[in-house]
């Protein structure tokens, strides 16, 4: 995940549109290299894999480089030392040069080094229980260049939407996958539906999280790496990037294609819910049967069942399957369906 | 007082001129014991320190300030200051910042310089700074 201080983006004044930035096919080459780096620097100091990597990736904006690395290292574990002398052992080395002090000459520090010892055995002394400097333990060994691109890419349009005030995601599939990842952003301002199966997922509002302090940023992140899995979806973000500043518009689809390591939804998430659909068909005497077709109001909660069928007279039935069940189950589900009211329309 | 830009800034300097440094990373007690000797004057009589001691600590004692790597803003230029200004007899305190030419740094130095916090306070022209050697 990139902070504020990495995030690239473009921005056009006349239009007020802005855009995560995007590696293209010409930056595989430079991740090879740079995931190249962190595989062949297993048990070095992080500084040193650290400037390494930036070497690998001298070719890239220096912008992009750094938010790469922070990819790279997001992805990387080190190992921390024991670290029981911690820092006396420094400082008694400081409080020997400290007659030298300020300004220690090198002929002095070499002196003082001597009677300490060997210069290899300094440096531990000097920094191991850093955590600046540990040591590179393990880096995954089939992170591919494309992977590191797809995370870039994901990862600079999360950012975007740290300094998100309104957040507007439609879809037309995958209601229960992106109903279960709004939850994170939650409370949900309102729910609309606008079109026979569209529906437009709004967050704002004052008690918005999205108008909230940045801790959120997580949650956000985890939302769109969720939604970017669904089949249908279309994303609007209203981006504030600076107090006084008019919001910029973020427009994002499926269509750009971005990709994240979560497990996109599956058709359907129970072979008893596949066959029931696969013996009742499309169409049958009238009814239409669409999977996920619906979502509905319950409460605060949000229900999407698992089938709808729609008559031909605009009629519509939700149907769920309950697989295993309780009798408080049960009791639970009908005091939930009690609450059901569908979202209004709104095109 | 040595003020860096960045963490591996100060330990490198830490290294070389074996003076302490301290970081985000440096423990409580060994912020504790640092500080102590470095107020105390004569223990310690240098530190290197990333943005920890930028603001929230006294030192009246510490006089002599140098900035290395650029700094963020005027208003981290500014506590930087401060750390300096704090009254301790009729001593005066220097600041000094290492601009390095043909980066950014330059623009910045010029625009801090208009500056309230700056103005008033005797300082050589950027063009003449580089001949001075501080050591």
């Amino acid at each position: 995940m990139l902070t504020k201080a990495h995030r690239v983006y473009h921005w056009d004044r006349p239009t007020n549109s802005i855009s995560s930035d995007r590696l293209d096919d010409t930056a595989l080459a430079h991740l090879a290299r740079a995931l190249a780096v962190y595989r062949r620097r297993l048990g070095d100091r992080g500084p040193d894999v650290r400037q390494a990597a930036r070497l690998a990736l001298r070719a890239l904006r220096p912008d992009r480089a750094e938010a790469v690395l922070k990819l790279l290292e997001d992805a990387a574990t080190y190992e921390t030392p024991p670290t029981e002398a911690g820092a006396s052992p420094r400082l008694r080395l400081f409080a020997r040069a400290a007659s030298h002090h300020p300004l220690v000459r090198w002929e002095d520090a070499r002196a003082v080094v001597a009677e300490w010892g060997k210069v290899e055995d300094l440096v531990p002394v000097l920094d191991e229980d850093y955590p600046e400097v540990h040591r590179l333990a393990t880096f995954p060994p089939d992170y591919t260049p494309e992977a590191l691109r797809e995370e870039y890419n994901l990862a600079q349009a999360e950012a975007l939407l740290y300094d998100a005030t309104s957040l507007t995601v439609e879809a037309t599939a995958d209601f229960k996958h992106i109903v279960r990842s709004a939850r994170l952003l939650r409370p949900l301002h309102r729910i609309e539906r606008c079109g026979p199966e569209e529906y437009r997922l709004v967050f704002d509002g004052p008690h918005s999280l999205l108008r909230s302090t940045h801790a959120y940023g997580t949650d956000v992140a985890k939302f769109l790496a969720a939604l970017v899995q669904a089949r249908a979806w279309r994303l609007r973000a209203q981006i504030l990037l600076r107090k006084g500043w008019p919001p910029f518009i973020f427009s994002l689809s499926r269509a750009d294609g971005l990709r994240s390591r979560i497990t996109a939804p599956a058709l359907f998430d129970s072979q008893l819910k596949e066959r029931f659909a696969r013996k009742f068909g499309e169409v049958r005497a009238g009814w239409l049967l669409r999977r996920e077709g619906t979502i509905l109001e319950a409460g605060e909660r949000l229900l999407v069942p698992d089938f709808v069928f729609t008559h031909e007279d605009g009629t519509e039935v939700a149907f769920e399957i309950v697989g295993y069940w309780t009798s408080q189950y049960l009791a639970e589900k009908f005091a939930k369906m009690a609450q059901v009211r569908a979202p209004s329309s709104r095109p | 007082m040595i003020f860096t830009a960045s963490t591996r800034m100060a330990l490198d300097v830490s290294a070389r001129f074996l003076i302490p440094a301290l970081t985000a990373w440096s423990s409580r007690e060994e912020r504790r014991t640092v500080l102590g000797a470095f107020a105390r004057g004569g223990e310690i009589r240098a530190l290197a320190a990333c943005e920890v001691l930028n603001e929230g600590w006294d030192a009246p004692a510490v006089k002599i300030g140098i900035v290395l790597g650029g700094e963020g803003g005027t208003h981290e230029a500014v506590q930087r200051l401060g750390r300096l200004l704090r009254r301790s007899g009729d001593r005066s305190a220097r600041l000094y910042e290492v601009v390095v030419e043909e980066t950014p740094e330059v623009r910045r130095a010029r625009r801090r310089l208009r500056t309230d916090a700056y103005q008033g306070a005797p300082r050589l022209p950027l063009g003449q700074a580089h001949q001075l050697d501080i050591f």
